[in-house]
């Protein structure tokens, strides 16, 4: 139920944004909706506790900035690659693995989502849920960052999860 | 105000423009969803600031668009890339494959030949 009633809080949040009021009503009917969905999806197989909250909340901030962070960097890279005149490419997939022991999907969503926005990367094809086909502009550069930049990854999104 | 946000607007323009010049540009499909997948989001980001800088009124919903823009843009991309490559759409000679895997589900069709040429 906790777990219910923080997660509401993003939601209510996002109501707020989309109907363009910000004020307590506005707060208290998304609130409830956000509840509501949350209640009767039930999602979460993710458990939130008091003790974890901050750290749960920071770990989603600093994934929050470094996936800005890396946006940015990727179209910069994209875009220097498209306007040089000689098209500087080396393509080809690779296999990146989850490296994640409890193959939960949701890892495997955001690791995909999280690399399709890094640099010259774009993920092709999942194994099951604990491979990843990964297409690459760079290919040397990219078999060498891709595994270490996932393990970073991995951790950020367990410790967001609360493990 | 208005100088920022038109400044933001033709970072936005430019950015899709970036993007349109590599769909033409790229070799092959995949390096062409990089082109499209990449720079669109921040171009997109781009004009919906200057939108926002432009009509303040309208700043929380261009928020809101932003977010969903961002979890968005890379999931249609991969769906595409994902079906381009079960399809077996050939990569442009050259393009290494380390992983030398099959596609997880192959489909079978008849219209494959016509790509491979």
């Amino acid at each position: 139920m906790f777990t219910h009633a923080v997660l509401a809080v993003p939601m209510a949040v996002l109501w707020m944004l989309v109907s363009s009021t910000i004020s307590a009503g506005s707060f208290v009917v998304g609130y409830a909706l956000g509840f509501a969905i949350l209640y009767v999806v039930n999602v979460c197989n993710v458990e939130i506790s008091y003790r974890k909250l901050p750290s749960q909340v920071a770990a989603l901030f600093i994934y929050t900035v470094t996936l800005m962070r890396d946006i940015w960097l990727s179209s910069m890279d994209v875009a220097k690659r498209v306007l040089d005149p000689n098209l500087p490419l080396n393509p080809g997939v690779i296999a990146v693995a989850t490296q994640d022991a409890t193959e939960c999907d949701f890892n495997a969503a955001f690791s995909a989502h999280g690399i399709t926005i890094t640099p010259g990367e774009l993920v092709v094809d999942f194994d099951g849920s604990h491979t990843m086909y990964v297409h690459c502009l760079d290919t040397e550069a990219s078999s060498k960052s891709a595994p270490a930049a996932q393990a970073k990854r991995l951790k950020l999104l367990n410790r967001i999860k609360g493990l | 105000m208005e100088i920022l946000g038109l400044i933001a607007l033709w970072f936005g323009v430019s950015f899709c423009i970036i993007g349109v010049l590599g769909m033409v540009r790229m070799p092959d499909l995949y390096c062409r969803l990089h082109a499209s997948g990449k720079v669109a989001t921040v171009g997109l980001c781009g004009l919906l600031l200057g939108a926002a800088l432009l009509m303040p009124s309208i700043t929380f919903k261009v928020i809101a668009l932003a977010i969903f823009a961002v979890l968005t843009l890379p999931v249609s991309t991969h769906a595409i890339a994902a079906a381009a490559y079960r399809h077996g759409v050939p990569m442009t000679q050259g393009a290494i494959n380390t992983a030398a895997n099959e596609p997880s589900i192959q489909i079978i069709s008849s219209e494959e030949e016509s790509w491979v040429a």
